[in-house]
């Protein structure tokens, strides 16, 4: 027996099977990331002074990823209406953009989670800053004050030594503009002469806590490895399904060029979803 | 006749029209520009407010004025959604609508005493030394 409305709308519905499916199951994944958003919202609005860092994420990667995503959008309709005339050819090379879109913004998160893995945090104690605030001030490095924990938090990308009694890093600078057009002076970070200069000591005996930039290291980076690991779970999913579609699921072109047609705009409306998510996180995850 | 008969005379009633299907598709495909457009230009201008200092003065100014556009983008597409009033009309409404929400929430999320966001209100204060920008 033949399944009826895999092809043409349901009169009633107005929407042939696999559309109301996708549409059902996006309902199902707005209330999953509807309630992460709701709990990251609770958690942010409810954090201590200095526990949620700003200016952590690097905002041109993000936005390069965010620019990768909407055309990644535009490439995906395109293939559709590639197969709607039916010119096989051009879906295939619309499909296949799509999929390189994907695993570029995947290549490029798997750049940013490297840089956390490599990140330390340090939380020197309040009684033991300034012994170190001359040099920080100096090196014109970030220091963010967690007045609840009592401590300092400095954090560093480039760590040289955790060996021993003390941290050697290079510590991260103050956050600042991209660009700056207000010509203020005194925004710069001094020159330093040597890389030896640059690097700061800090005993161990004087560090509350630390650790690397991870989900354990604070309620932010939780959160952040939450849903972009979620979302970059989703590009997964949808770059293998499109990858099917564009080797052993595009025989069925030949079969029927029309239900191929409609499968790929199901897996649009996935892809558009995941694209706003992803629009939705930036701001929230890297702009604040 | 059976209720699976009643089913396939539906679809057959639907019958498939290729050169419709290809119109709608490129109409869609149209659609889909705009509105991605759309977010790459609100998501731009977000990231242009994050990322350029303009300088004490010219902040407050160019940051409203990002919202404003931003506002004016979200507000152009909310605007298709209702047909009852003139396009400019709808625009325009939506506009004051969000703008007037961005100011709110900015206001709010503020350390302005009496307007300033109530939680942080409630917690004991000490300046952060290197909270910049």
């Amino acid at each position: 027996m033949e399944i009826p409305y895999t092809l043409t709308a349901r009169p009633d519905t107005g929407l042939y099977n696999g559309k109301l499916g996708i549409w059902l199951f996006l309902a199902s994944e707005v209330m999953l990331f509807g309630a992460i958003f709701t709990a990251y919202l609770f958690m942010r609005l409810g954090a201590e002074d200095g526990t949620w860092p700003d200016h952590i994420q690097s905002v041109p990667l993000g936005f390069t990823n965010t620019c990768i995503l909407i055309t990644s959008s535009i490439t995906m309709v395109w293939a559709w209406v590639a197969l709607k005339e039916r010119k096989f050819n051009t879906y295939r090379l619309a499909l296949g953009l799509t999929i390189a879109c994907g695993l570029l913004f995947l290549c490029i998160k798997a750049v940013e989670y490297h840089s956390k893995f490599n990140h330390l945090g340090v939380m020197i104690k309040e009684d033991a800053i300034e012994k170190y605030r001359p040099q920080l001030d100096k090196m014109n490095a970030y220091v963010g004050a967690i007045p609840s924990q009592h401590v300092y938090e400095v954090r560093s990308e480039d760590v040289k030594s955790t060996d021993g009694d003390s941290f050697v890093f290079i510590p991260d600078k103050k956050p600042s503009y991209l660009i700056n057009l207000a010509g203020e002076k005194g925004a710069a970070a001094p020159e330093t002469a040597s890389d030896e200069d640059a690097t700061i000591t800090i005993q161990k005996s004087d560090v509350e806590r630390s650790g690397y930039l991870l989900p354990a290291y604070g309620t932010y980076y939780a959160i952040y490895f939450l849903v972009t690991g979620l979302h970059a779970l989703h590009i997964v999913g949808g770059v293998v399904v499109m990858t099917y579609f564009l080797t052993i699921g595009s025989r069925m072109y030949k079969r029927n060029p029309e239900q191929l047609s409609n499968r790929i705009e199901v897996t649009g409306i996935f892809w558009h979803f995941v694209d706003l998510v992803w629009i939705t996180v930036f701001p929230i995850l890297y702009l604040t | 006749m059976s209720s699976e008969h009643i089913e396939h005379s539906g679809e057959v009633a639907h019958a498939h029209d290729q050169a419709a299907e290809v119109a709608h598709a490129w109409e869609h495909f149209h659609e889909n520009w705009k509105f991605f457009l759309c977010f790459f230009g609100v998501v731009l201008l977000t990231v242009i407010t994050a990322s350029i200092n303009f300088g004490p003065t010219w902040n407050v100014f160019f940051v409203f004025l990002t919202a404003a556009m931003r506002c004016g983008l979200i507000a152009y597409f909310m605007a298709t959604l209702f047909k009852s009033f003139t396009f400019v009309t709808r625009t325009f409404f939506f506009c004051a609508i969000f703008l007037a929400g961005m100011v709110f929430l900015s206001w709010w999320d503020s350390e302005i005493p009496g307007i300033g966001d109530p939680i942080k209100d409630r917690i004991h204060k000490v300046p952060t030394p290197s909270h910049v920008p």
